[in-house]
């Protein structure tokens, strides 16, 4: 069995909840060959494409994180390729197990182990080319924007205009304490209500202390870093046509 | 290794052997199986066509023969002893399983192990049930407190071919019990719940097998005699019931001939079972006649 780790699709789809049956035609549109697995002994049966639950604690005494491999390799033939997800790109990295459980590169370097590498690949929702346009322009404008001490609260604020097909005007605003997802957010927002943002709206970018340490925290995510990862073309669920890390760079 | 190894016995019943096997076909669970089949000494042209029908499937079958008829007990160990798989499950030639049988039981067992359960278990399922000619009806497995004493009344069902459990849980409750020629599965489940095992439902209430069902041809007095057979066999179990349980298991054995003879239009015999389990309870035997009309 072959296995791809999908991840990040509540991240940057948010807020728009992604239905199973959406995942399941992004899937088949993105590649033939890939079936979604479907834990169906999940102790979330309404999310049954959410592998994260195994990351967590569990009443067992065996691990959560090798039940589900064991599981997949159970249900599915020596020639399949099977996707599971979870749910933000920040599971693989976090540090779990203090809370009793395991984290996504814990996952993965398991799943390495029992398969071995070259059949494990991770993988990211990507975002069309529209939103990759709309992220170009944020990012431009936003470099632009006045940095000083936000007015309340300590988020990054940021406002625009979009118009839509008929003209009319629709403000959006979305306050976050992550630059990425603020961004990634907004051109969910625009793609889901079918908008075109004109670059003409008002975007403005506050920053206050709290929030600069918060994205000091992480230096890298950029907007130029963003686009960097983003590949461009296809819907709004695309999926990379390769991984964006190995197995092996996130073995422990 | 492969992961499932389906056991399923033959004998005499190509068309009924080609339907279960369709069945297995359709499964949604595309985990790697084997069917194991073993044919228990059928006619000739009985066993080519099962050669035959063996050899159109795109499944892997390992077609084993007895060289004579040995009887059900002992084609089920031979099954039991050639199976490869990490787990097991049975049908039986004539019934079938719906599409979705094999993945949602393994999903019980998952579901079992992530709970924590500290049990050998084996997964069970809600059936239906069809008199031939007549319409399903879906029987609940009741698998909630003392799961022996719901087997020994009736509510949770002993049928192999609703179980799914590893191999190895299948082996270590022994080989099937030669003297039963009918209920050895009743045996067979006894055992395995006093070796501390444990039935559980899959995440589904649907029914995920159909049973068509026939007392034609089949033997009351055989019936009668194995069931006799394993409630002495297992009377320390009953003992430590009331006296009320162990006499209705008693009358539930007569009735259940009765049916038997009653189908196979066999009218003394059915009358000696209804005699005797209107001795064995009287209140019930009257309770059962009133509400089925007379009818067994």
């Amino acid at each position: 069995m072959k296995l791809d780790v999908i991840t990040g699709y509540r991240e940057y789809l948010a807020p728009a909840p992604v239905t199973e049956a959406e995942l399941v035609r992004f899937l088949s549109d993105a590649s033939h060959t890939v079936r979604l697995a479907s834990v169906g002994w999940s102790p979330r049966p309404e999310q049954p494409f959410d592998a994260s639950f195994a990351l967590g604690r569990n009443n067992s005494r065996e691990s959560a994180v090798d039940l589900l491999l064991e599981y997949l390799v159970d249900s599915h033939g020596d020639n399949d390729r099977v996707a599971v997800l979870l749910p933000t790109e920040a599971l693989l990295q976090m540090n779990l197990p203090k809370k009793g459980g395991q984290s996504g590169g814990e996952f993965i370097a398991r799943a390495a182990e029992l398969l071995g590498p070259q059949h494990v690949r991770l993988v990211r929702l990507s975002l069309s080319q529209n939103s990759r346009d709309v992220v170009r322009t944020l990012g431009r404008m936003a470099g632009a924007t006045q940095v000083g001490p936000a007015p309340s609260g300590g988020l990054e604020t940021i406002e625009l205009e979009a118009r839509s097909a008929s003209g009319s005007l629709s403000p959006y605003s979305v306050m976050t304490r992550n630059y990425t997802q603020v961004v990634l957010s907004l051109c969910e927002r625009l793609v889901r209500d079918k908008l075109t943002f004109t670059g003409a709206g008002r975007v403005e970018f506050v920053v206050n202390e709290m929030s600069k340490n918060n994205l000091s925290i992480r230096p890298d995510l950029t907007v130029d870093r963003i686009l960097e990862t983003l590949e461009p073309g296809g819907e709004i669920f695309e999926l990379l046509s390769r991984p964006f890390a190995t197995a092996g760079s996130l073995t422990p | 290794m492969t992961t499932l190894s389906i056991l399923l016995p033959h004998y005499n019943d190509p068309k009924g052997f080609e339907l279960s096997l369709r069945s297995i076909e359709a499964q949604t669970w595309k985990g790697s199986r084997e069917i194991v089949v073993c044919d228990d000494g059928s006619r000739p042209k009985e066993l080519a066509d099962l050669e035959r029908i063996c050899s159109s499937t795109r499944e892997t079958v390992k077609l084993l023969r007895n060289e004579k008829n040995r009887g059900r007990p002992y084609t089920r160990n031979v099954l039991l002893d050639a199976a490869d798989g990490k787990y097991t499950a049975w049908l039986d030639s004539g019934d079938e399983w719906y599409p979705e049988k094999i993945q949602q039981q393994l999903n019980g067992l998952y579901r079992a192990r992530h709970q924590g359960f500290d049990k050998v278990v084996w997964c069970t399922t809600n059936y239906d049930w069809q008199w031939a000619g007549a319409k399903k009806r879906i029987r609940k497995q009741n698998v909630d407190g003392d799961q022996l004493g719901n087997m020994l009344t009736g509510s949770l069902g002993a049928y192999l071919w609703t179980i799914l459990g590893t191999t190895q849980s299948f082996r270590d409750v022994g080989h099937f019990d030669l003297q039963l020629t009918r209920l050895q599965d009743l045996d067979f489940f006894i055992r395995f719940l006093s070796k501390d095992g444990m039935l559980i439902l899959p995440p589904t209430d649907e029914p995920l097998v159909v049973y068509h069902k026939s007392d034609i041809g089949k033997n009351g007095e055989e019936i009668s005699r194995c069931f006799n057979y394993v409630l002495d066999k297992h009377s320390a179990h009953l003992f430590t019931r009331s006296r009320r349980f162990r006499r209705n298991r008693r009358y539930h054995v007569n009735m259940h001939a009765a049916r038997f003879t009653d189908n196979n239009d066999e009218s003394l015999q059915t009358a000696m079972y209804l005699g005797r389990a209107a001795l064995n309870s009287p209140v019930a035997f009257v309770r059962h006649m009133v509400r089925n009309k007379g009818r067994l």
